[in-house]
C-alpha cells in the first residue's frame, strides 16, 4: 500500500476514535474533529459555488456584454452587490431587497412543491384506493383491497384530527365531542406505529455505518498484525 | 416583520414567482432565468455566510477566546480545502482524496454514533415520555420492525402469515401519510399568510 | 400547450380552496386565545426566563436550509421564533446566540438579530458571532452546533427548523449537560428520531404554529388549520364514496 494512503488511512482510523471519544465525555477532542468537518466541508463547498456557480452564471455572461445573457447577468450582479453592500450598511433598506426578493422566490418553490408534489399526490392516491377496478376482483369483492383503503382513509382522517385543536376551555375527559377524542387515540397509534419503524429504519442505517467505521479500525489493525 | 416596505416585496416576487410557476410551461423560459438568478443570490449569500464564520473565527483567535483552539482548527481545515481547491482544482482525484479523507471517516463514524444514540435514548423513551397510546405503539411497532429487519419474520414459511406481515408492514404508511398531509398543510397555510403580508409574528 | 392532468388541476383546486379558507377566517371575528396552543413551544418562555435571571445563554439552532429542504418552508417557523426570542433577550447579561446551516438563512436570520438589537436601540451591543453559519451540510452543521454545548453557560436549547434525525446527537449532548431543550422540525425522519430524546418536541404540523409570544398569529393560524383539516375530511369521505360508486373516474 502506498505511504500516502496508508497516511490517509490512518487519519480516518484517528477521526473515527476521536468522534466515538464522545461516549467517554470526551469534549476537547470530540470538538476539534467537528471543526475539522465543518472546515473542510466549507472550503470544499466555497471553491465549488465559486468555480462551479459564480464563475460560469455570473462572470462569464458578464465578459459578453453586450449580449443578450450578459445584459440579463446584470440583475443578479446588482442583487449580489446589494446583499455585499448589507454587511457594511445593516440599516439600509435597499440593502434588504434582495433577501426579501430571495425570500418570495423561495417561499413561492416551497408551495407550489407542497401543493402539487405532496398534498395532491397524496390525497389523490387515498381516494384512487376506492377505484372499482381495484375493490373488486372477478364479481367478486377483494376483501383486502377494500381492508386497505377504508384503513387508510381512516388512518389518515384520525391522524389529521390528532392535531385538532380543542378550545382551551375544554377538558379531554369531559370533552362536548368524545367522538373526537376517540378519534385521536386511533391517529396516536398510527403516529405511534409510523415514528417506531421510521426509527427502526434510521437505526439499521446508524448501525450499518457503525459497522463500516468498525471495519475501518480493524482494517488497520490487521495491516501491522 | 415590521417592514411593510420587505412584506411587500416578498409577497410581489412570491406571488408572481408563483403566478409563473402554476402556468408552465409557457412561462418556462422566463422561469429558468429566475431560477439562475436565484441559485446567483443564493450562492452569494452562502459565500457571505462563510466570510462572516471566518471573520468571527478570526476574531476568536486574535483574542485569545475560550476555546480559540477550535477556530484555529477550522481556520487550517478551511485554508487547506480552499486554497487546494483553488490551485488544484475542485474535480482533481487528489484533492478530492484528501477531502474524503476527512469527511468519510468522520461522517461514517458520526452516523455510526447515532445509532448508539438511539440505542441508548430508545430504552428510555417510556421513563421521558410516560406510557400513552402513542408511546406503547411506538415501541411495539419498533419492536416488530426491528425483528423484521433482523430477519426472524422469515417469507415463505407460511402463506397466511406472510399476508399478515405484508399487511403490517403497511401501517406505517398510512400514519406517514396522515402526518405528510398535516404537515402540508401547516405549511401551505403558513406559506400563503406570509405571502399574503399577514404578519407572521406573535405581536 | 400540454394539458393540465388530474394532479395539477387537484393542486390548483387545494391552493384555491386554502386560500378561500384563509380569507374567510380572515373575515371571522374571533375572541383571542380560545384554541389550545402545541405545549412544546410553552417551554420558550421558560426558557427565556431561565436565561435572564441565571445570566446564562439560549442556543437557538434553525437548521439547513431557507430553500424548501424537505416538503416544507419551516425555516419561516424558526425565524419567527428567533425574532420573538431575540426581541425579549437583548438585554440579558448573555446575548441568545443562533446557529444556520444555510447561506440564506443565515443571512436573513443575521439581519433579524440585527434588527432585535436596532429596535432597543442598542445596536451597539450587537456582536455578529450572536447569529453564525454552522456548516453547509447536514453533518457540518451538526458539528458546528455541538462544540457550543459544551461551554457551561447555557440556559438552553431551542431547535427550530430543518433538522435530520442525526441532529439527535445535539439532542443527547444537550441532555447531558443538562441543558433543557426544545425541537420543532416539520421533517417526520427528525420527529420519530427525536421522539425517544428528553427534549419538547412538537409533533406534525403542530411545527408551523409557534406558540411564543402573544400567540396571535398562532392562534388564527390554528382556527384556519382546523376548518381546512374538518373540510379535507368531509372531502376524503365524499371522494371515496364516489369513487367506489364510480361517479368520479
Amino acid at each position: 500500500m502506498p505511504k500516502l494512503d496508508l497516511l490517509l488511512m490512518f487519519a480516518g482510523v484517528v477521526l473515527s476514535l476521536i468522534v466515538f471519544s464522545y461516549l467517554l465525555g470526551d469534549k476537547l477532542f470530540f470538538g476539534i474533529s467537528m471543526y475539522l468537518l465543518v472546515g473542510v466541508t466549507t472550503g470544499y463547498a466555497a471553491v465549488v459555488l465559486l468555480k462551479r456557480v459564480l464563475l460560469p452564471m455570473l462572470v462569464m455572461p458578464l465578459m459578453d456584454l453586450p449580449t443578450i445573457p450578459g445584459l440579463l447577468a446584470l440583475i443578479p450582479l446588482l442583487l449580489s452587490l446589494l446583499l455585499v453592500w448589507s454587511l457594511f450598511k445593516k440599516s439600509s433598506k435597499i440593502a434588504t431587497l434582495p433577501l426579501n426578493i430571495l425570500t418570495g422566490i423561495l417561499l413561492a418553490t416551497a408551495i407550489f412543491g407542497i401543493v402539487r408534489g405532496t398534498l395532491a399526490p397524496q390525497l389523490l392516491s387515498i381516494v384512487d384506493a376506492f377505484d372499482p377496478k381495484l375493490v373488486v376482483k372477478g364479481n367478486l369483492p377483494n376483501w383486502t383491497a377494500i381492508f386497505e383503503a377504508f384503513m387508510m382513509l381512516l388512518g389518515v382522517i384520525s391522524v389529521l384530527f390528532f392535531f385538532h385543536h380543542r378550545n382551551k376551555r375544554d377538558k379531554v375527559y369531559e370533552s362536548p365531542r368524545p367522538w373526537m377524542e376517540g378519534i385521536k387515540v386511533v391517529g396516536q397509534m398510527f403516529i405511534g406505529i409510523t415514528f417506531g419503524a421510521v426509527f427502526v429504519g434510521l437505526f439499521s442505517t446508524g448501525l450499518i455505518a457503525l459497522i463500516a467505521s468498525l471495519e475501518r479500525i480493524i482494517d488497520f489493525v490487521r495491516l501491522w498484525l | 416583520m415590521k417592514d411593510r416596505q420587505g412584506i411587500v416585496i416578498i409577497a410581489l416576487a412570491g406571488i408572481l414567482f408563483l403566478l409563473a410557476l402554476f402556468f408552465q410551461p409557457k412561462t418556462s423560459a422566463i422561469l429558468n432565468v429566475i431560477i439562475n438568478w436565484t441559485i446567483v443570490l443564493s450562492s452569494v449569500a452562502l459565500l457571505l455566510a462563510v466570510a462572516r464564520l471566518i471573520t468571527t473565527h478570526m476574531r476568536h483567535i486574535a483574542v485569545g477566546r475560550r476555546g480559540f483552539l477550535f477556530s484555529l482548527v477550522f481556520f487550517a481545515a478551511f485554508a487547506a480545502a480552499f486554497i487546494g481547491g483553488m490551485f488544484m482544482g475542485e474535480g482533481n482525484p487528489e484533492y478530492l482524496k484528501w477531502i474524503r479523507a476527512i469527511q468519510l471517516p468522520l461522517e461514517t463514524a458520526l452516523l455510526g454514533l447515532l445509532a448508539l444514540v438511539m440505542m441508548s435514548l430508545a430504552v428510555k423513551v417510556f421513563r421521558e415520555r410516560g406510557w400513552s397510546v402513542l408511546t406503547i405503539s411506538f415501541g411495539v411497532s419498533a419492536l416488530f420492525f426491528l425483528f423484521l429487519n433482523l430477519g426472524f419474520l422469515k417469507s415463505g414459511v407460511n402463506p397466511g402469515l406472510d399476508r399478515f406481515v405484508i399487511a403490517l408492514k403497511s401501517l406505517p404508511v398510512i400514519g406517514a401519510r396522515g402526518l405528510l398531509i398535516g404537515v402540508a398543510l401547516g405549511a401551505l397555510v403558513m406559506g400563503l399568510r406570509v405571502l399574503f403580508g399577514q404578519v407572521v409574528e406573535n405581536e | 400547450m400540454s394539458p393540465l392532468n388530474k394532479t395539477d388541476l387537484f393542486a390548483l383546486g387545494l391552493f384555491l380552496l386554502t386560500i378561500v379558507v384563509i380569507l374567510i377566517t380572515s373575515l371571522i371575528k374571533k375572541r383571542k386565545h380560545t384554541l389550545q396552543a402545541p405545549q412544546a413551544y410553552e417551554g420558550i418562555d421558560t426558557l427565556m426566563h431561565r436565561s435572564s435571571e441565571e445570566g446564562k445563554s439560549l442556543l437557538i439552532g434553525l437548521g439547513e436550509g431557507f430553500s424548501g429542504f424537505g416538503s416544507g418552508l419551516g425555516d419561516v417557523t424558526g425565524l419567527m421564533v428567533e425574532k420573538t426570542l431575540m426581541n425579549r433577550v437583548v438585554f440579558n447579561d448573555r446575548p441568545a446566540q443562533s446557529f444556520s446551516s444555510d447561506g440564506a438563512l443565515a443571512c436573513i436570520s443575521h439581519a433579524i438579530v440585527h434588527g432585535a438589537y436596532k429596535d432597543a436601540l442598542a445596536s451597539e451591543l450587537f456582536r455578529p458571532e450572536y447569529n453564525q453559519l454552522t456548516g453547509l451540510s447536514g453533518f457540518s452543521g451538526l458539528a458546528g452546533i455541538l462544540p457550543e454545548l459544551s461551554r457551561s453557560d447555557n440556559a438552553g436549547l431551542v431547535l427550530v427548523g430543518a433538522f435530520r434525525p442525526e441532529s439527535l446527537i445535539i439532542a443527547d449532548l444537550a441532555e447531558r449537560q443538562n441543558i433543557p431543550t426544545i425541537v420543532a422540525s416539520g421533517l417526520l425522519p427528525a420527529q420519530a428520531a427525536f421522539f425517544t430524546s428528553q427534549a419538547d418536541l412538537a409533533l406534525g404540523e403542530d411545527y408551523y404554529l409557534p406558540a411564543v409570544g402573544k400567540q396571535s398569529y398562532t392562534q388564527r393560524s390554528a382556527f384556519v388549520l382546523n376548518w381546512l383539516r374538518t373540510l379535507l375530511a368531509i372531502g376524503l369521505v365524499l371522494a371515496a364514496i364516489l369513487k367506489l360508486s364510480g361517479v368520479i373516474p
